[in-house]
């Protein structure tokens, strides 16, 4: 009972504080407009001002810029919902691929028209980068899939009744070969044949990027973990400005006095922390599920299991108040809270991949260890597994059972050194 | 009746230092017991250790029968502490801060309300009881930083410095609430202070504390009356044996010594003494009368005054007299 009661005083005071509020509420919205806003327009790739055109651009890359079969089947690309072609060079596209400019680029072969009028198999492929959205990918798949199925399938049924015709040309005194049961036949066996070994396949390609993560460089909406692990984190400093105030005005020496335990007074000060940062997850995914679509930044999932993004909400909830107490006992001056603290916050939450993408911090060795020394890294990569890689509890453990040894530590260390005076 | 508190032997030390070093005392119910003494003289770490704040490093005490060490939850039921710091939240209003410390002591609903109001009245706030304190004067806040050790009705209260930084106004305010809370409601009340002013208008019985020792332990009156007719002062510029056995057979005079003085002074009551000048402390029976004659004296030896303090017989001129320290020093 006593705990509830410290709790609610304590949410009320902190409600009440406009600068909290600011921190653990407003700047993270605002950052998040921001971060998503830049991330949706770089998001597809090129950045050509089509403002009416909200489709995610392709790169194509042409190697039959002369074939007739290739223009149309860029053109049957360019015509679907999703995506808007913007035609490149292999150079280009691959280059842009590697610096996660574009997340994924289209290659047609040389001779593309030609093989496919002689009844040549070709193949299309779609190269993606290892960290791509899975389900975007898909989507892409499933579309140039269609089309090369829907154009295997047109020009086999064509050289079929080519076949035909050049029979009848062959033998002249055959009257039986247009009959309708023949032509069905054929017809059918050149369906059977475009579905086994289409004219025209696809083939995805991965290739492999140095630092690889299972980061995914999505829309806009792909920030919205990145800064709630930022502001979750951040306000450990709050909370331990919070404390340490509380501490220096000298109402914890007033509540030792009262009948509470220290542990009833501690988990007291750790509960409504606890409460504030979950709801504090809440609002930046409420606000990034529900406001960012609206402002045209992309959509936000939280993955295939709404199980695993609770628990890794509620283990970086419990990771960032344990950090809050943690600094709260160490802190020896209100400057040590708001200067060092917030700047080491600052850097830990760019370590770990809050403002830019881990795998760009991984590629340079030093930043790779660093990034591992900090629990926002693993914050960060715990969501996106969740959230772009449709990861389930069971692939989040090691993240999670990193945050929580981090939780351990912290919480260690801010218990023994807390001063109540 | 035994006494709500029985203090024994309690020590404390931080490190090398040792803050509060073997006090013993205790308090009668209903009493209004002062620890008077300057700053860092042991007072607020004495009732921190009696509070349940610090541990003590050796040493008990006992309240409402209770070891503190032992059974400090059914202890801190029955004590409330107003600490010398505004231990209040600012941003809420004084009713928050009242319903929060009240339910912590298990209050609720009606009851809690009840006294909260209580509080309000004892301390003249409850026309501004959901006002943000932090729009208080330091005199408003004060008085709730009071009313919050009061709401549970503890049996003895701790006042450690309540006035510090208080207006008049307030602090007349403060006064009549301990004294209204100790004669209408029977309450036990501790009062530290460093002024003395307030000690003896509040307190029955006062320990004078110095250095994290007890010096003087008894009633205002009783204190005081260690002085006699009050202490007399006088810096000279030579002094020998056979002055001072002058000045101790002088009428109205009970007794004269040499005070020595440390090479800063500091050891000097009072007048500055200096290589050049000597003080000497008489202990009058009558000081006017005194005076008369320790200046007839003087004057009949042609010794030379460099400085002459009379002490009027009060709590400041008792710590004067027993730790050659004035208290605000």
């Amino acid at each position: 009972m006593n705990i509830w009661n410290l709790t609610k005083k304590d949410l009320a005071v902190i409600v009440k504080d406009r600068g909290a509020v600011l921190w653990i509420f407003i700047l993270p919205v605002v950052f998040l407009v921001i971060f998503a806003g830049l991330a949706s327009a770089q998001g597809g790739g090129s950045s050509e001002d089509e403002a009416e055109d909200t489709r995610t651009s392709l790169r194509v890359v042409n190697n039959d810029p002369n074939g007739t079969m290739a223009q149309r089947f860029i053109n049957e690309i360019d015509q679907s919902e999703n995506f808007r072609v913007v035609l490149s060079d292999e150079q280009s596209a691959e280059q842009s691929l590697e610096m996660i400019k574009i997340i994924w680029y289209v290659i047609i072969p040389p001779e593309f028209s030609a093989n496919l009028s002689e009844g040549k198999p070709v193949n299309i492929v779609v190269v993606t980068h290892p960290d791509a959205n899975m389900q975007q990918t898909q989507t892409l798949l499933q579309i140039i899939n269609g089309i090369a199925k829907d154009t295997s399938l047109e020009l086999q049924l064509l050289d079929g009744i080519r076949q035909m015709g050049e029979m009848q040309a062959g033998n002249p005194d055959a009257e039986q070969a247009f009959q309708a049961d023949k032509v069905m036949a054929q017809a059918k066996s050149q369906f059977d044949q475009s579905r086994i070994t289409p004219l025209v396949s696809v083939e995805q390609q991965v290739p492999v990027v140095e630092g690889k993560t299972k980061f995914t460089f999505d829309l806009g909406a792909s920030s919205v973990p990145g800064m709630a692990v930022l502001f979750v984190f951040l306000s450990a400093a709050s909370v331990a400005r919070n404390i340490y105030e509380e501490r220096k005005d000298g109402s914890l020496r007033r509540l030792l006095s009262a009948p509470l335990t220290r542990s009833e007074l501690l988990l007291g000060k750790m509960l409504p922390i606890l409460l504030l940062t979950l709801v504090q997850i809440l609002v930046i995914f409420a606000f990034g599920a529900l406001i960012l679509p609206l402002l045209g930044m992309g959509t936000l999932s939280i993955g295939k299991s709404p199980l695993a993004w609770v628990l890794t909400s509620l283990v970086i909830a419990v990771c960032s108040t344990s950090l809050g107490i943690m600094i709260s006992s160490l802190a020896k001056s209100e400057g040590q809270i708001s200067g060092l603290s917030n700047a080491l916050l600052w850097v830990a939450g760019f370590l770990g991949g809050a403002l830019i993408p881990t795998f760009l911090i991984e590629q340079i060795p030093t930043l790779n260890i660093l990034a591992r020394l900090v629990p926002q890294s693993w914050a960060t990569r715990a969501y996106y597994d969740v959230i772009a890689r449709g990861a389930g509890v069971v692939e989040i453990l090691p993240s999670l059972g990193m945050l929580l040894v981090f939780s351990a530590v912290f919480f260690f260390i801010g218990v023994r050194r807390f001063r109540f005076e | 009746m035994p006494p709500i508190l029985e203090v024994n032997n309690m020590v404390k030390k931080f490190a090398e230092r040792t803050a509060v070093n073997g006090v013993s005392f205790s308090v009668d119910e209903g009493e209004v017991f002062g620890l008077l003494g300057p700053n860092g003289a042991g007072k607020t770490t004495t009732i921190s250790m009696l509070t349940g704040v610090l541990v003590p490093t050796s040493g008990t005490a006992k309240i409402g029968g209770y070891d503190i060490l032992q059974d400090p939850l059914k202890v801190k039921s029955l004590i409330g502490l107003v600490p010398q710091d505004l231990a209040l939240y600012p941003t809420l209003s004084a009713r928050a801060n009242l319903n929060f410390f009240g339910s912590i002591y298990g209050l609720k609903g009606k009851e809690l309300k009840e006294r909260v109001d209580d509080v309000l009245r004892i301390v003249a706030l409850t026309d501004r009881a959901n006002q943000v304190i932090e729009k208080y004067s330091g005199g408003m806040k004060r008085r709730v930083n009071i009313a919050a050790g009061l709401v549970h009705q503890p049996r003895l209260l701790f006042l450690d410095e309540p006035t510090v930084g208080v207006d008049p106004q307030s602090r007349n305010q403060i006064f009549e609430s301990v004294l209204q809370l100790n004669r209408e409601r029977g309450m036990s009340i501790i009062y530290t202070s460093h002024y003395m002013e307030e000690v003896e208008l509040l307190c029955n019985r006062v320990a004078i504390i110095d250095e994290g020792q007890i010096i003087a332990l008894d009633t205002i009156k009783n204190l005081v009356g260690m002085l006699g007719g009050g202490i007399i002062q006088v810096g000279l510029k030579q002094v020998d044996d056979e002055l001072i056995n002058q000045m101790s057979k002088l009428p109205a005079v009970k007794s004269a010594f040499l005070v020595e003085a440390s090479p800063d002074g500091k050891e000097a009551p009072a007048g500055e003494a200096t290589p050049e000048s000597k003080m000497v402390k008489i202990e009058a029976m009558n000081s006017q009368q005194a005076i008369v004659n320790v200046l007839g004296l003087l004057n009949e030896r042609d010794i030379l005054i460099t400085s002459l303090d009379i002490l009027e017989p009060n709590l400041e001129s008792v710590f004067l007299h027993l730790t050659g320290k004035k208290l605000r020093e």
